[in-house]
């Protein structure tokens, strides 16, 4: 399998969904883009569960991930998914509306990757959004899938 | 009868009178005299007769010398027992008092003899009852009582409380007591307990006050911004979409669309950071001014750019207080400084400091700028309170807001003077170094 990883954004609000695919559009981001709607939708994705069972075997290669989200929020998603041994080295990013002195030191208390605030202006919000796409889609190199690692 | 003289009989040993003793000296030395004579003793008998009656007469005056000590080391004892001024009791194993001093009379009203007719525990508070009645019997055991607590009740029916400490004594099997009437003593300890009780309540009210500051702040650094997130995200997308179609109007509307959100998000991010300075926790040190302005005044470098400023800072001392929100408050007052003498062709802002009252240290940042009319004073700290159009100078109106906050934090007093285009001068009071005071 050579298909690029596919980008997880984990979003209740379909505005910033939106706002976030056309800032990456922009920057003509080839990997794929999937999107979760809530919590509980991030970790089915993950764990390819539900609606997910039948998606390909591959890790994102970052998830993008929302702190304020009915049911279960970010700071359940990072830790189900820091305390689950297939996802745990998954690369994880909040990416929030506000900066928020409690979210920082709880989201790296349970180990996220980054913290980035979503800004208001949208130019300066886009160039945020590409530089994430930039950095974890492009530039880094993610942890072997667990998916991949399993036997054929 | 006061009680001091009943007690007299009791503790003063008998103490023969001194006639009596001279009188029995010579009973003897007759009796001795008439039985030489009467049996016809001799010359060396008489003689025998008269050194026997002359070591009687020097035992009795030993004896009488002894007596009168004895019976002045009584009477400075009984002087001790009549001016103590704490409590003093014997008690015997029936229950009964024997020795009360005269304070006894003085804190309960009761004579002596009252006091002593009936059992004491008929005078102890029912609810203490038992626990005397143990304590009592443990002395009689041997046991010592130490800062022992309970209610007496006094004549008029009201109760004093009393702190014992007592000495079983084995001989007679007396017991000696000391008490001490705590009563003002337990109504203060009780006083302040109430006032505890009611200040933890406030506190509880307060933090519960706090927490929910805090979760509608967090909601709305949330939820506020989101929205204001996209209504520019899609006036952006709008104008790419639509750049070349639109007529000037259209650009025009377009961009009051940015321009108000835009001005929105600082307002809320204003706010946030206001609120975000009354939860703070306040770091108290002692500070050297000196340092908190020469960093405050590189804060504001940028703004003096193409300006021709002069900044004069005196000698400044050093005050208590926390050193970021100090400076957080010196950069919003230099700030404002600059702000408001951009008309003038050369600023002149000077910082400086004064003795104030109560050994407060007032310090003060006077500018040659617009000023302001006295008559709105009481309007110059308050959130988002403005006394320009944004037009003629840009801000929310959160900063002196801000200042005021900062110092009130400190216990200490903001405020401002001014006149219409002849300048203003904002002062702080703060607690001068080594004080945690308040104005």
């Amino acid at each position: 399998m050579t298909g690029l990883r596919p980008v997880l954004i984990v979003d209740d609000s379909a505005d910033d969904v939106e706002l976030m695919r056309e800032a990456l559009a922009e920057f003509k981001l080839a990997n794929p883009l999937a999107v979760a709607r809530d919590g509980e939708e991030a970790l089915q994705y993950l764990r390819r569960e539900g609606p997910f069972v039948s998606r390909a075997a591959v890790d994102p290669a970052v998830v993008l991930l929302d702190l304020k989200m009915p049911k279960v929020d970010g700071l359940d998603v990072l830790r189900e998914v820091r305390a689950d041994e297939r996802l745990h080295r998954i690369p994880v990013v909040m990416v929030t509306s506000s900066r928020e002195e409690q979210d920082l030191v709880r989201s790296y208390a349970l180990g996220v990757n980054a913290y980035v605030v979503k800004p208001v202006d949208f130019s300066a919000f886009a160039d945020a959004v590409r530089r994430l796409g930039a950095f974890w889609a492009v530039l880094n190199e993610p942890p072997p899938s667990a998916g991949m690692e399993a036997p054929p | 009868m006061g009680p001091g003289l009943s007690q007299s009989r009791r503790l003063r040993p008998p103490t023969p009178p001194r006639a009596l003793t001279v009188i029995h000296t010579l009973v003897a030395g007759a009796v001795l005299g008439l039985v030489c004579l009467s049996s016809g003793s001799s010359a060396l008998a008489i003689l025998l007769g008269a050194v026997a009656l002359a070591a009687l007469g020097g035992a009795a005056l030993l004896w009488h010398r002894d007596v009168r000590e004895r019976a002045a080391a009584a009477a400075r004892l009984e002087l001790l027992f009549s001016h103590f001024p704490d409590l003093l009791v014997t008690a015997d194993t029936a229950g009964h008092f024997l020795d009360v001093n005269p304070v006894w009379e003085r804190v309960f009203g009761y004579t002596a003899e009252e006091l002593k007719e009936k059992p004491f525990l008929d005078f102890v508070h029912p609810d203490d009852v038992a626990r005397t009645v143990a304590m009592y019997e443990a002395q009689q055991a041997g046991a010592e009582a130490v800062a022992f607590v309970n209610r007496y009740r006094c004549k008029d029916g009201s109760y004093r409380w009393l702190e014992w400490n007592a000495t079983p004594v084995s001989v007679g099997s007396l017991i000696y007591a000391m008490a001490r009437d705590v009563t003002e003593r337990r109504e203060a300890d009780e006083k302040i307990r109430a006032l505890t009780v009611q200040l933890e309540a406030h506190v509880a009210g307060l933090q519960a006050l706090n927490a929910e500051l805090e979760a509608f702040s967090y909601s709305v650094s949330h939820d506020l911004r989101a929205p204001l997130r996209h209504v520019l995200g899609f006036a952006d997308l709008l104008e790419k979409q639509v750049a070349g179609a639109l007529d000037e109007p259209g650009r025009r509307y377009l961009g009051k669309v940015r321009g108000a959100a835009q001005r929105m998000g600082k307002l809320i991010d204003d706010l946030l950071a206001f609120s975000r300075l009354g939860r703070a926790e306040l770091r108290a040190t002692d500070v050297s001014l000196d340092e908190v302005v020469r960093s405050a005044a590189a804060d504001v470098q940028e703004e003096l750019a193409g300006r021709d400023v002069d900044l004069k800072v005196g000698s400044l001392p050093a005050v208590r207080g926390d050193p970021s929100l100090l400076r957080l408050a010196l950069v919003n007052l230099l700030s404002n400084a600059l702000k408001y003498t951009r008309p003038r062709p050369r600023a002149q802002i000077e910082l400086g400091a004064e003795p104030g009252a109560n050994g407060n240290v007032v310090v003060f940042v006077r500018d040659n700028g617009v000023g302001f009319d006295m008559k709105y004073a009481d309007k110059l700290f308050g959130v988002f309170q403005r006394l320009h159009s944004t037009e003629q100078f840009e801000g929310t109106g959160i900063g002196l807001a801000n200042v005021q906050r900062i110092v009130h934090r400190h216990g200490g007093r903001v405020w401002g003077e001014g006149r219409p285009d002849a300048g203003a001068t904002f002062y702080l009071s703060l607690p001068a170094a080594g004080r945690e005071a308040v104005t």
